[in-house]
């Protein structure tokens, strides 16, 4: 896993909760690194389990909401550090198809060993689509809190839905985006029954 | 755990990021290195392909402004200087009639590239900076490089090939012309042979004669004045059995017979050198080619007869078109011969067959002459039209029958001839005539006119 989300998380970390709870997180996990990550590395994607692991035991809260944050914190800050991923697009139903056919293919140009989840892309109308995750890593939470704040960040009338697929640990899992009528439409909707 | 410990701690996990960071950077570094080598190396490899290749290379773009040259294509068109090379324009070095289209071919509608999309080479005139012309080949590809298409010509100086190709030319006409005159000689020699021989026999015979024909004379003073004619007698006597009068008697006719027939060789012999050499005046009238056909084989039904049955599969909806209908006449009997002969030469003369066939193209008719005989030998098989080139013996054929079919269908009727022949399995001959355009218009008004029900 790129060290990218290493330092994210630790950073995140820090901003959010505190130097302090960031160095307990890090003293806390047995990690191979002891904390020293640099973007451009490559780790065990263990380690990040057992940050996961030793935050949620600091604060509290479980890692699957931990890590759905982070999911949140992480787009906004991908979409900061890459423009270019999202120059030519301006809704969550354009970007999201570009993840698999254009985000994942420049990110091997520069890191061809990189094992990127794959995301399959589905519709069966217009106002239901399917995009379904797998991987190797059971980050499925990573990939739904990327998913949230996606809408956020185009301010689409969408909802989410997850369904864990496979074993159930995170590793394959269907989201289904579904549009949401605003209330111009709803009132359109009631004005004119058909 | 005091704030300073804290900072501490996370200072020191930053520097061993960044120190790893400068590991990978140090790393990606050489291997960037090691990269650029390879491509280095491998664009300085290419660029020596190209720079040395046997064949001429040169880029252009889309006006013709040359990008690159090499130094085989250099040498060709003395460029000197590779300096010069901004300012010169590929159609400066070509010259032809449809040159535009040789050098800009059109590109294919994708990108993919097809093998049935491999440039054909055309045949152009070079122009060297030294105003020396040549004749040159090139093949000429298209390439978009980013957003604008690049033309790589490769060039090859025929002028050489050229020379040998004529020197051959030259040697083949040299050999055929010696063949001729060796077969001309032969068959002129054996006529004018028997006819000296003759004539030598008759010149000896009536010196005997002559003596003869004196004492005749005597014999004949000697009765108008009454003198004693006896011994004049017994001297004809004698005399008639010393020459063998009645041996002469018979073969005075015969010699004088055989000597009149070589001189018609000869002369025949001569005619036909002189129908070669001349070209017709002969006018063309429009003519059903099934009746030629069919006229011919009434004159070869003597020839064929017991050696070959004759096939006619005749496609009727083909018009009449312009010929010179002896000439056509009598090239389709020399096929027809000559496949006669074919198969009575062969092991088996007796199950002949030839196959006459007629067929139409978008402007022409084609007549095909199939038969099953031995076939022609593959090393002759470039020279059965040359004039007086014969497989025959001596006396049974000049070797001009198809020299003649040759010089009706091509140069007398703008036509074409093709042989296809596998020795052992048999000879196609295919005739084709053109249809002059109002005919084949007419024709196929016909044809459709024919197949509305």
């Amino acid at each position: 896993m790129k060290g990218l989300v290493f330092s994210e998380l630790i950073e995140m970390v820090e901003d959010q909760l505190g130097l302090d709870v960031a160095d307990c997180m890090i003293e806390g996990a047995p990690t191979k690194n002891h904390g020293a990550y640099t973007s451009v590395g490559t780790y065990d994607h263990e380690d990040l389990i057992q940050l996961v692991g030793s935050l949620s035991k600091v604060t509290g809260t479980p890692a699957a909401d931990l890590v759905k944050s982070f999911g949140r914190y992480l787009f906004v800050r991908l979409s900061k550090l890459y423009p270019q991923f999202f120059a030519s697009v301006d809704s969550t139903l354009d970007f999201l198809p570009s993840v698999e056919n254009f985000v994942h293919v420049e990110v091997l140009k520069l890191y061809p060993d990189a094992e990127l989840p794959t995301f399959e892309w589905e519709t069966d109308d217009s106002d239901l689509f399917h995009m379904t995750y797998r991987s190797k890593r059971p980050f499925a939470d990573l990939a739904e809190g990327m998913l949230l704040a996606c809408i956020e960040h185009f301010q689409d009338q969408l909802s989410l839905t997850r369904e864990d697929l496979g074993e159930r640990n995170g590793t394959e899992a269907k989201f289904t985006l579904t549009r949401v009528p605003t209330d111009a439409a709803l009132q359109k909707q009631e004005a004119c029954p058909s | 755990m005091s704030e300073l410990e804290i900072h501490q701690r996370r200072c020191d996990r930053e520097r061993a990021a960044r120190k790893e960071a400068e590991a990978l950077l140090e790393a990606k570094s050489r291997e960037v290195f090691a990269a650029n080598q390879q491509l280095q190396a491998l664009a300085e490899h290419t660029r020596a392909i190209v720079e040395n290749a046997a064949e001429g290379i040169i880029t252009y773009d889309a006006r013709g402004c040359i990008g690159s040259i090499n130094r085989s294509a250099r040498m060709v068109f003395d460029i000197k200087d590779t300096g010069d090379i901004g300012n010169l324009n590929v159609n400066q070095l070509l010259k032809a009639q449809d040159l535009q289209c040789a050098l800009f071919p059109a590109a294919p509608a994708d990108a993919q590239p097809r093998t049935h999309d491999l440039p054909t080479p055309v045949e152009v005139t070079g122009v060297g900076l030294d105003n020396r012309t040549f004749v040159a080949e090139i093949s000429v590809s298209s390439m978009l490089v980013g957003d604008c298409r690049t033309y790589t010509a490769m060039i090859r100086d025929l002028s050489q090939r050229k020379l040998r190709e004529e020197q051959l030319r030259h040697a083949k006409k040299m050999e055929s012309i010696g063949q001729m005159a060796a077969g001309l000689a032969h068959e002129i020699n054996t006529p004018i042979q028997f006819v000296g021989n003759n004539i030598q026999f008759l010149e000896g015979a009536f010196e005997d004669l002559g003596e003869l024909l004196d004492l005749f004379q005597k014999l004949k003073k000697a009765v108008k004045s009454d003198a004693d004619a006896q011994q004049l007698l017994d001297e004809i006597e004698t005399q008639s059995e010393l020459v063998d009068l009645p041996f002469l008697r018979n073969e005075f006719p015969d010699a004088i017979k055989q000597s009149l027939e070589g001189i018609e060789r000869v002369a025949a012999i001569v005619r036909a050198m002189k129908e070669y050499s001349t070209p017709s005046s002969e006018n063309k009238t429009s003519v059903d080619l099934h009746c030629v056909v069919e006229a011919a084989l009434s004159d070869a039904s003597t020839l064929c007869r017991d050696v070959v049955d004759i096939e006619t599969v005749f496609d009727r909806t083909i018009p009449s078109v312009p010929l010179v209908e002896a000439k056509v006449h009598q090239a389709i009997l020399h096929v027809i011969a000559n496949s006669a002969d074919a198969i009575a030469g062969s092991e088996q003369p007796g199950q002949g067959k030839v196959r006459i066939a007629t067929a139409m193209t978008a402007n022409s008719i084609e007549l095909q002459i199939c038969d099953n005989g031995p076939g022609i030998p593959l090393e002759i098989q470039d020279r059965i039209f040359d004039p007086f080139f014969t497989t025959k013996e001596v006396g049974q054929g000049i070797g001009q029958g198809l020299a003649f079919v040759y010089d009706v269908v091509v140069n007398k009727h703008d036509g074409s001839i093709r042989v296809v022949s596998v020795p052992g399995t048999g000879t196609t001959f295919f005739l084709t005539f053109p249809i002059p355009p109002q005919e084949g218009t007419n024709s196929a008004r016909r044809a459709h006119e024919n197949s509305i029900g």
